[in-house]
């Protein structure tokens, strides 16, 4: 029994920024759960994801990898699912994480929302499904259910489901002492687009949030940058009708509340398969991590949602901000709060360090394990975090967020710099300052050596490569590479 | 005291809804000369001007007709000045306010923004004349004056020198033993729209919550409009329009524009203060009201009733502060919640000023003199609006914008419940339900527009606008390639 490994779960929920958690600090978050998770777990401040989409963040929690490795680039839509392979897995050709966990007699599970390709093809990397058949949620509500043989459609809140599918599945394995399991709870919530969140919430937690002013989220005009995105997609006639909705959805408060709404919801379930670990004595022999694959601006810098909605995109903090509270197993318990610069990939690198896996070698993979910050107080980490968002290629340190933008565009995009310490807010663009010019090229080779070793030339966008299955902006790489530019499998 | 001649102070400023001012219950706004003078007055809850762009409704403010009949249904161009006829007067045809006034023996003054063509030179019967040489306001600072005749660049902040240039004009002309004076003092603010640097009122809302404006979403009528501009007018430069998106809930831009009614208000107390210290304030008839609203965001959209698609006439966007002191016949502190109209103002101005109401075209603007005494609360209970594409009937109990059918644009009328959903939230035009109620005001609306419109300024059946339209596409899709604008 002395060597038996620990139970794995990660609940990885669908676009929660970090600061939207009470432990985070927001007065009017409630998250009750999480809050108490912290208390007793690792509070990571400065959790970064490498790309803000759901399908990239996915598959490089998964894998270890980043966008330009493992190729997805944005949400892989489902709208192109007639063009994708048969039974198409975005991530087949890697060894993911759960396949290299079930080697290591582990029971994997996924149970939530897949987003990597067709659904049914979960299945190829866990051992156990319950899936949802869409990526792209329209609704918490009548879900269609991927579930083991069993496909059908529940009523109810699909974060209720899915917490009660998760507390079946660890009162079934607390049953089977010898197997570890992995379960990777991906809930399709709190999400944080119509229609899903259109209108006052109706739920639970409406009344809590009814008449609340929403004053922790900012008022703040829509930016140039988001109009600039929403009119070059009527211009290239890639608009489906949809989204001037980002325009509209900033500072609608009911909208708001409706979010707020589902991080409780969210929370709640955090709460049960807690308590459903702490029934079954589980606690203490469990590695827990809670995590988004990406952050969400509720209108901060004048955006909604993601950091491709603004032209260029862009990697500004609440876009590309996550939660992460790691619980080690057998660590007694210790409240820690860890400021340095981690990323989704790390979580992998994580995971494997715990389970006793090798580190995935250096030139393959960003991925560091997590587990010197939980266990030690000083340790030497490279505290920066690298982003990419198409056009945009991005590096977090402690004193610097600096964007670089692709060059050889018809649409003449500049870089951008914020300092940090003085300006944590990233409000006053420094890159076209002269004074900044060697901060500036510092950053730049920095980016371009990190990215000459985490590309794959055939993923890599900035060199004539290409995507999975779809881009966001398709013309720009038309223009930028050829019209036989097109998204591959 | 002659009360048959009271002098007359008409205090019309720009842009500025009801709602952005301490009397009407803005608790964020500091007005204090405006709040001592509805103190002092009466103040009108529901005025509404007929359009919600500047020119129109100072045209209508000067003939008291609508802008079908008076031809200018938005703002006059600036840009495409040189495209004018020159010496341009967009009014000069009727018989305006000033002129009939100075026939009685007024001694009459502008002093501020005119907006309604050529500014060199006095125009529609004004003698003093102190004007801005635009109407579009682009900064409130070095502005291009025109000072009976001489050119100059002002020195300070515009709403100073025009208030400057009041306190000399009535140092002259206030006085018991000279002619009655009207002065229409024009300020061009709040505004609104222009980058504004700090002055002294600034730092009084440099941390205002910004509470008295809700936060909304933007419409999908304001975005369509921006997407639509963006597709009609590639070679324009598009940062325009985008201001219209950027600007709701944008905190710093809404302190701005409410840190200029305060420069207004300081404005006001100070001539207010002279008229009191020329001993005439007992005989003056002080007005104090906008051309037209704005909306900060309200109802999703920015500015004006236009600045949508379709355009608009929701409240914001068209009511405007009414304010009226006249001692010894306005009952001080006295509210009115009547329905009244900027051509209702230009009926009342000659009524107490004795002059009659004779005009070419058909005037629907009726004197509220008797509401001002609060022996009576009987008034006509209905306003109109027209915005090109949108013509509308406000009542105490109804909203109804009713909309051009023969476009490709597919427009569909709104009817809002005043009484039931006063802030016009629940559309309820396409509700079988209300069809009676829609007919009826849509066919009132049609009505008043046959009587009250000329032929060749009636854009809903082939005629054009005087200058300018701000949709264009729309008339030439609608009326064929040879529409165009004329003077």
């Amino acid at each position: 029994m002395a060597t038996k490994k620990p139970n794995i779960v990660v609940i990885y929920v669908d676009n929660h920024p970090g600061a939207i958690m009470g432990c985070a600090g927001n007065p009017e978050a409630y998250t009750p759960n999480l809050d108490r998770l912290s208390q007793n777990a690792t509070l990571f401040t400065e959790a970064h994801c490498p790309n803000a989409m759901c399908s990239p963040c996915r598959a490089s929690v998964l894998t270890g990898l980043m966008p330009s490795q493992h190729g997805i680039h944005t949400w892989i839509d489902e709208y192109y699912q007639d063009d994708w392979p048969d039974n198409w897995n975005a991530i087949d050709e890697f060894d993911t994480l759960p396949e290299k966990l079930a080697r290591e007699g582990y029971d994997t599970a996924l149970i939530g929302k897949y987003h990597l390709g067709n659904a049914e093809s979960a299945t190829d990397l866990f051992n156990t499904c319950v899936t949802m058949q869409i990526g792209h949620v329209q609704s918490f509500y009548e879900n269609d259910i991927i579930d083991g043989e069993e496909r059908y459609k529940h009523p109810g809140h699909s974060v209720d489901f899915f917490t009660d599918k998760a507390i079946d599945y660890i009162e079934q394995y607390s049953e089977e002492k010898e197997t570890p399991f992995f379960l990777f709870l991906t809930y399709p919530a709190p999400y944080g687009h119509w229609p899903a969140i259109q209108g006052e919430p109706v739920n639970r937690y409406a009344d809590r949030f009814s008449d609340s002013p929403m004053l922790s989220v900012p008022r703040e005009g829509i930016s140039k940058q988001a109009i600039d995105w929403i009119s070059i997609l009527k211009e290239k006639d890639l608009d489906d009708g949809e989204y001037d909705v980002l325009l509209r959805i900033p500072n609608d408060l009911p909208t708001l509340r409706n979010y707020y709404s589902q991080i409780s919801i969210v929370d709640d379930g955090v709460g049960r398969v807690l308590k459903a670990l702490e029934n079954n004595n589980l606690s203490d022999e469990t590695l827990f991590i809670y995590a988004s694959d990406h952050g969400m601006s509720l209108g901060q810098q004048g955006f909604w949602g993601h950091g491709e909605d603004t032209w260029p995109s862009n990697t500004h903090r609440e876009a590309n901000h996550i939660p992460l509270i790691i619980k080690a197993p057998d660590d007694g318990n210790k409240q820690k709060v860890v400021d340095s610069l981690v990323g989704t990939t790390d979580i992998y690198a994580t995971i494997l360090d715990y389970v006793g896996l090798e580190m995935p070698p250096i030139k393959e993979s960003p991925a560091r394990s997590m587990r010197p910050l939980i266990e030690n107080e000083n340790i030497d980490w490279d505290n920066a975090c690298f982003m990419e968002q198409e056009e945009t290629r991005a590096i977090r340190t402690s004193q610097w967020l600096f964007m670089m933008r692709i060059q050889n565009t018809e649409y003449d995009f500049k870089h951008e710099l914020y300092d940090l310490v003085a300006d944590p807010d990233e409000r006053v663009d420094l890159a076209q300052d002269p004074e900044y010019a060697d901060v500036v090229s510092k950053l730049s080779a920095r980016l371009n050596e990190y990215f000459s070793v985490y590309a794959n030339s055939r993923w890599d966008l900035w060199k004539g490569g290409t995507v999975k299955s779809n881009s966001t902006r398709p013309f720009l790489w038309n223009e930028t590479w050829g019209d036989s530019w097109a998204p591959e499998y | 005291m002659n009360m048959d001649q009271p002098n007359i102070l008409l205090i019309f400023v720009d842009n500025q809804p009801a709602s952005m001012m301490g009397c009407y219950g803005n608790d964020e706004i500091f007005s204090p000369h405006l709040d001592e003078l509805a103190s002092k007055g009466v103040l009108f809850r529901n005025a509404f001007c007929p359009n919600s762009m500047c020119s129109p409704c100072r045209a209508s403010m000067l003939t008291g007709l609508m802008p079908s009949q008076h031809g200018i249904h938005t703002w006059l161009d600036d840009y495409i000045m040189d495209t004018w006829p020159e010496g341009y007067k967009a009014i000069a045809e009727f018989e305006t306010l000033p002129e009939k006034l100075a026939k009685k023996g007024y001694h009459t003054a502008l002093i501020g923004k005119y907006h309604l063509g050529f500014a060199d030179e006095p125009q529609n019967g004004f003698k003093h004349w102190v004007a801005m040489e635009k109407g579009t306001m682009e900064s409130f600072y070095d502005v291009p004056m025109i000072d009976n005749g001489q050119r100059h660049t002002a020195p300070e902040h515009a709403v100073d020198y025009f208030t400057r240039k009041s306190l000399d004009y009535l140092d002259k002309h206030a006085s018991p033993n000279e002619p009655p004076f009207f002065l229409c003092l024009t300020y061009p603010a709040p505004y609104a729209n222009v980058p504004d640097p700090d002055h002294r009122y600034s730092h009084q809302y440099a941390d205002l919550p910004m509470n008295s404006v809700p936060r909304e979403g933007l419409s999908p009528e304001l975005i369509d409009w921006i997407l639509l501009c963006k597709e009609k007018y590639p070679d324009e430069d598009f940062s325009w329009y985008k201001r219209l998106a950027e600007q709701p809930n944008d905190l710093p831009a809404m302190r701005r524009f409410y840190a200029q009614v305060s420069m207004v208000d300081d404005g006001v107390g100070q001539v207010l203060a002279k008229l009191r210290e020329k001993g005439v304030l007992e005989n003056t008839l002080v007005i104090y009201t906008a051309d037209h609203g704005k909306s900060n965001g309200q109802h999703g959209f920015w500015g004006h009733g236009e600045d949508t698609w379709p355009s608009n006439m929701h409240h914001s966007a068209n009511s405007i502060p009414l304010l009226i002191s006249y001692p010894g016949f306005a009952q001080a502190g006295l509210e009115v919640d009547n329905l009244v109209g900027t051509t209702d103002l230009f009926a009342t101005i000659l009524d107490l000023a004795d002059c009659e109401l004779e005009s070419t075209e058909p005037v629907f603007g009726q004197s509220f003199g008797p509401l001002l005494s609060g022996e009576t609360t009987e008034f006509r209970d209905e306003v109109f609006m027209e915005q090109e594409e949108t013509r509308a009937i406000r009542t105490s109990e109804w909203l109804f914008m009713k909309r051009l059918e023969n476009t490709k644009y597919g427009f569909k009328d709104e009817l809002y419940d005043l009484v039931n959903d006063p802030d016009e939230r629940v559309n309820l035009a396409q509700d079988p339900n209300y069809a009676e109620v829609a007919a009826k005001l849509s066919s009132r609306v049609e009505e008043f527009f046959t009587i009250y419109s000329n032929p060749r300024w009636d854009l809903w059946k082939g005629g054009t606008v005087k200058s300018n339209s701000t949709r264009p596409f729309l008339w030439e899709e609608v009326w064929g390639e040879d529409w165009t604008p004329e003077f």
